[in-house]
């Protein structure tokens, strides 16, 4: 697992089962391209806890990455175990298993916060499976993962590229991560669970009740990244967005990042200014990229 | 610009050559973020081959998969769908979906549906899984209001029908494919805010040419190509005459006839292609575009190629010039993807 390591508790959520999907195949892949790719800056859902994006965020990862992406989510367990387990098998017949990508409550063991995050499943045996997130690491029976009741339960199965696995030191992101992001910045401007949820949200007048919940969401989500991902954003900016992302967009993250840690210090006024900030910062790359620059 | 949700499927279906297309059309008909069929068949990923031989089987299929998904993942939508266990449940979430106004729509077969039956030839090809059925309301009793890409007017269809339809009874026919999307239902999560429909269109042909050039396997895009043929080359000596006619009324009949409007679906994409001329301000898109539509003229002749065989006497003889048109067929195409890559990277350049 080294070339996204370290992915701790302290990583983003999405680097724990890419990180594992990559080194099975030993590929490395520089961290902030894999958040990119897995359009894994997020907002914080009033209404409850965001799961990154779902198995969405897995497809685009994985086909970002050059690999297909064959998705199943069922509303009961028997035919996600049966459907995983026969793919997992086809995989291996088919060119290379890797872990797949599916989502599990997981336990923080600093805060005992249980959220669902990103894991990888993988090592599919008749009564067990290993799952993997950034907080622990272990097998897990077929009846423990029934105990909990996910909706849907799903997975995002890569199947690599034959050039991921033949040549693997030589297979490069920079290009797929430029036009992820762009991808990206294009999703926080105009998805429903883009930067319109923070705005709805600011400006429904919340109680502070309900913005000490939003900070509750924000927290769990952020992975204790108190900026909330958006500096992993300013070093994706850097590396991939050169003459595709303006100056001003760029400064808006980077100024976003502050105002989250303003936020989750208690600073009630800073989501607005937040909310603000990188609608300018979103507005500007529409407005003032110089034209004519290499994607 | 807020983009203004759908609530219910066009009154009068808008008709269309492809259903996932097709239904991405009238999903955000008249929400601000209107898009032609060829648009959304370009945005995507329309462009594409599938090609893989599994024994005595030749499937081949014009276009990538995953096309709703795609289209998503280009236009900041979402594609929210499930499995169940049972038709009764799926039709009950497909309900609550309708009544909701979020526009579902199930996977299914659409051999399975009667009316496909007549339309096309379904006992000409393999059973090869997902067909887009828009759903308007579901019955008390469970039967269900439908549109269908071929079709203005709403369908009625039974339950037993629906069921038999989505349970996908030829899962694994095709060794090769993934476990199918059983009694699922469907929703496409549009975005809040219209996206720029130039950096969608640019992006979009950047991305299906380099998957085209650049897929995840021998069994896609210009690899594919190249494995068809391959396996064209030597399918004289693998298998017998009679299997021979059936896998070239097979191939003939997936590149021309399923689901893309004909000529392996490069009539569709070379009008998209237009469109994106037109919005990017670009000729060199226009000029892909005729290269495109040439390619759809050389695709349907291969298809009458591969039924004429189909019907000899011997369907060998003469088999070198089928091969000799594939051939130039996918030298053509690979030149086509080339340049579509370099034309639409500069446009990219041009939106940001």
């Amino acid at each position: 697992m080294g070339s996204l390591a370290p992915f701790g508790p302290h990583s983003h959520p999405v680097l724990a089962p890419a990180g594992m999907i990559f080194d099975v195949l030993g590929i490395t892949v520089e961290p902030s391209a894999v958040v990119v790719m897995a359009s894994g800056v997020r907002y914080a859902d009033p209404n409850g806890v965001d799961d990154f994006g779902g198995f969405d965020a897995a497809f685009d990862l994985f086909e970002a990455a050059g690999f297909n992406c064959e998705q199943f989510r069922s509303v009961d367990v028997g035919p996600f175990l049966d459907a995983a387990r026969r793919e997992h098998a086809l995989a291996e017949r088919r060119w290379k298993a890797t872990p797949f990508y599916s989502l599990h409550p997981e336990c923080d063991p600093a805060t005992g916060l249980t959220t669902v995050r990103p894991v990888a499943l993988s090592e599919f045996a008749d009564s067990a499976v290993r799952i993997t997130s950034t907080f622990a690491d272990r097998i897990v029976s077929y009846d423990d993962l029934m105990r909990h009741n996910p909706s849907p339960w799903g997975y995002a199965a890569p199947v690599p590229s034959l050039h991921a696995i033949l040549a693997p030191t030589r297979y490069d992101f920079a290009a797929r991560a430029r036009r992820s992001l762009r991808l990206l910045l294009m999703r926080l401007a105009t998805a429903r669970d883009g930067l319109s949820r923070l705005e709805s949200f600011v400006s429904s007048r919340p109680s502070r009740a309900s913005l000490d919940t939003y900070r509750r969401g924000v927290a769990a989500l952020s992975a204790r990244d108190d900026t909330f991902h958006r500096s992993v954003l300013v070093t994706a900016i850097d590396k991939y967005g050169a003459g595709t992302v303006p100056d001003a967009t760029r400064a808006g993250f980077a100024r976003s990042a502050a105002l989250h840690v303003e936020f989750l210090a208690g600073a009630d006024a800073a989501l607005g200014e937040i909310a603000r900030v990188e609608r300018a910062a979103l507005d500007a790359r529409i407005l003032s990229v110089p034209r004519g620059a290499a994607p | 610009m807020r983009l203004r949700p759908r609530r219910q499927w066009p009154d009068s279906y808008l008709r269309g050559s492809h259903c996932f297309s097709t239904m991405i059309r009238n999903a955000f008909a008249e929400t601000g973020f209107d898009l032609d069929e060829e648009e959304a068949y370009v945005i995507g990923g329309g462009l594409g081959f599938l090609f893989y031989r599994d024994g005595r089987t030749y499937y081949v299929n014009s276009r990538i998969h995953d096309l709703e998904h795609f289209f998503a993942r280009r236009t900041g939508s979402r594609i929210d769908f499930v499995s169940h266990t049972t038709a009764n449940a799926m039709l009950a979430r497909a309900r609550e979906w309708a009544d909701a106004g979020d526009l579902p729509y199930l996977y299914c077969e659409a051999r399975e549906l009667s009316s496909f039956r007549g339309m096309l030839p379904w006992d000409e090809v393999h059973p090869f899984g997902e067909h887009a059925l828009p759903v308007r309301s579901v019955s008390a009793d469970g039967s269900t209001l439908v549109n269908d890409y071929l079709w203005a007017r709403p369908i009625t269809v039974s339950t037993e029908e629906i069921a038999t339809a989505t349970s996908m009874p030829n899962d694994g026919a095709i060794s090769m494919a993934c476990p199918a999307r059983r009694f699922a239902v469907g929703r496409i999560v549009p975005p809040e805010h219209v996206p720029d429909i130039r950096e969608v269109l640019a992006l979009s042909l950047v991305e299906s040419a380099d998957l085209f050039l650049h897929p995840a396997n021998n069994t896609q895009g210009e690899r594919a190509l190249k494995t068809f043929e391959r396996e064209l080359t030597s399918m004289p000596d693998v298998v017998v005459p009679d299997v021979t006619r059936v896998e070239l009324l097979s191939m003939s009949t997936m590149l021309e006839k399923i689901g893309s409007g004909g000529g392996a679906g490069r009539h569709l994409f070379a009008r998209g292609l237009r469109t994106a001329a037109m919005h990017l301000n670009d000729v060199s898109l226009s000029v892909l575009a005729s290269e495109y539509a040439a390619l759809g003229g050389r695709w349907r002749a291969l298809a009458h190629d591969l039924r004429a065989h189909a019907a000899q006497r011997d369907p060998r003889d003469g088999w070198a010039g089928l091969v000799t048109t594939v051939r130039e067929v996918r030298r053509r195409e690979v030149a086509a993807a080339t340049e579509l890559l370099r034309v639409s990277t500069v446009a990219l350049g041009a939106t940001a």
